[in-house]
């Protein structure tokens, strides 16, 4: 019974949040150690990946209507919202040329392999974007995907340490900078920090996706000329 | 008390179609503009811009999105765990993909935050 994937998910979620619930450790993250403990399991017994993935698409479906139902902590935040609308829309154009020209340039340093620059470009949205990004550039939209991924984690793991680090305290500050800079699954981990970080992240993971799509193309075709 | 219990349930079904009809529209819009934004998040927006708009009473959404925002970590558990079909292609270039990543995120995460905590500046009624 392949269904008995998607349990297993909760199950190893559940424990890893138990389990590291008293360590207070950015690396003590639950969502980290899962994805861990998950591919971990199938890289070193015969157990079919395959079966896994295709029993926990309802929970991947699910991340569709969670994305809408931010409309919810976004509306409850429109106050503030529209008191700060010059400082979240200036700090969000800042964060997309910030992401688009810092992985670019770290990477160019490294590689001059375009096809990879090109498929780095979207890392810092959320994945639909970065995918359709990545197929209208010439980037490898599956490679685009996994490094969107990875990318989100480690927002998720360091991001609020690095904040602290830096003495940025104020809760709208760090969810701009985590929507920015983690997309959906710096979200989800601001939502843990608070309602306050969780709206002003789902709205930077908004503007930044929606101007990451129009500046991208305009990036690569600079790039190309590099 | 029976009563009670199917009054919940009516109203989380309610909040749930709500919230499947503004993906189903999101969707739709996605596909009639070709534009690279995806319907979850034109789903967003449009359910944003309604509530805004007092189109849509927030009761009437309110119920399934609290279940649905508390989980939203572990939907992404299998998200993750696909990086797995990605190994190979990771592998490969695994020290650009790596170096990349941690400098682009940590320079975009200090820049913001500094720079939205300095332009609102004088306004600390939400520390």
């Amino acid at each position: 019974m392949i269904y008995s994937y998607l349990l297993a998910t909760v199950i190893v979620f559940l424990g890893c949040k138990w389990l590291l619930a008293s360590f207070n450790h950015p690396l003590a993250n639950p969502l980290l150690w899962s994805i861990v403990t998950f591919i971990t399991l199938f890289s070193v017994t015969p157990l079919d990946y395959q079966d896994y993935a295709q029993a926990n698409t309802l929970f991947i479906a699910l991340l569709e209507p969670a994305v809408v139902a931010l409309a919810i902590p976004l509306f409850l935040q429109l106050q503030q919202i529209k008191a700060q609308k010059f400082a979240i829309f200036l700090s969000c154009s800042v964060g997309v040329f910030m992401a688009l020209i810092s992985g670019t340039a770290t990477a160019w340093l490294m590689t001059n392999d375009l096809q990879l620059l090109l498929s780095l470009l979207p890392k810092s949205v959320t994945s639909p974007i970065a995918m359709a990004i990545a197929n209208q550039v010439g980037g490898i939209a599956s490679l685009s995907a996994a490094v969107v991924i990875f990318v989100g984690l480690v927002g998720a793991v360091f991001g609020f340490q690095i904040l602290k680090l830096f003495n940025i305290t104020n809760k709208q500050a760090q969810g701009v900078a985590m929507g920015c800079s983690a997309h959906a699954i710096g979200t989800a981990k601001a939502i843990e920090a608070g309602q306050t970080q969780g709206a002003f992240s789902s709205l930077a993971l908004v503007i930044c996706g929606v101007m990451t799509a129009i500046l991208a193309p305009l990036f690569a075709w600079f790039i190309a000329f590099l | 008390m029976w009563s009670n219990a199917f009054k919940t349930l009516i109203h989380f079904s309610r909040s749930i179609a709500v919230i499947l009809t503004f993906l189903f529209l999101g969707k739709a819009l996605n596909q009639l503009t070709g534009l690279p934004i995806p319907g979850s998040i034109w789903g967003l927006l449009l359910l944003f811009t309604c509530l805004s708009l007092r189109i849509i009473p927030l009761k009437l959404v309110q119920p399934s999105t609290n279940l649905l925002l508390s989980y939203i970590t572990l939907f992404f558990v299998p998200v993750g765990v696909g990086l797995l079909e990605h190994l190979q292609l990771l592998s490969n270039h695994w020290p650009v993909i790596v170096i990349s990543s941690l400098v682009s995120t940590f320079i975009v995460l200090i820049c913001v935050g500094k720079l939205y905590q300095y332009l609102i500046k004088g306004n600390h009624n939400d520390l």
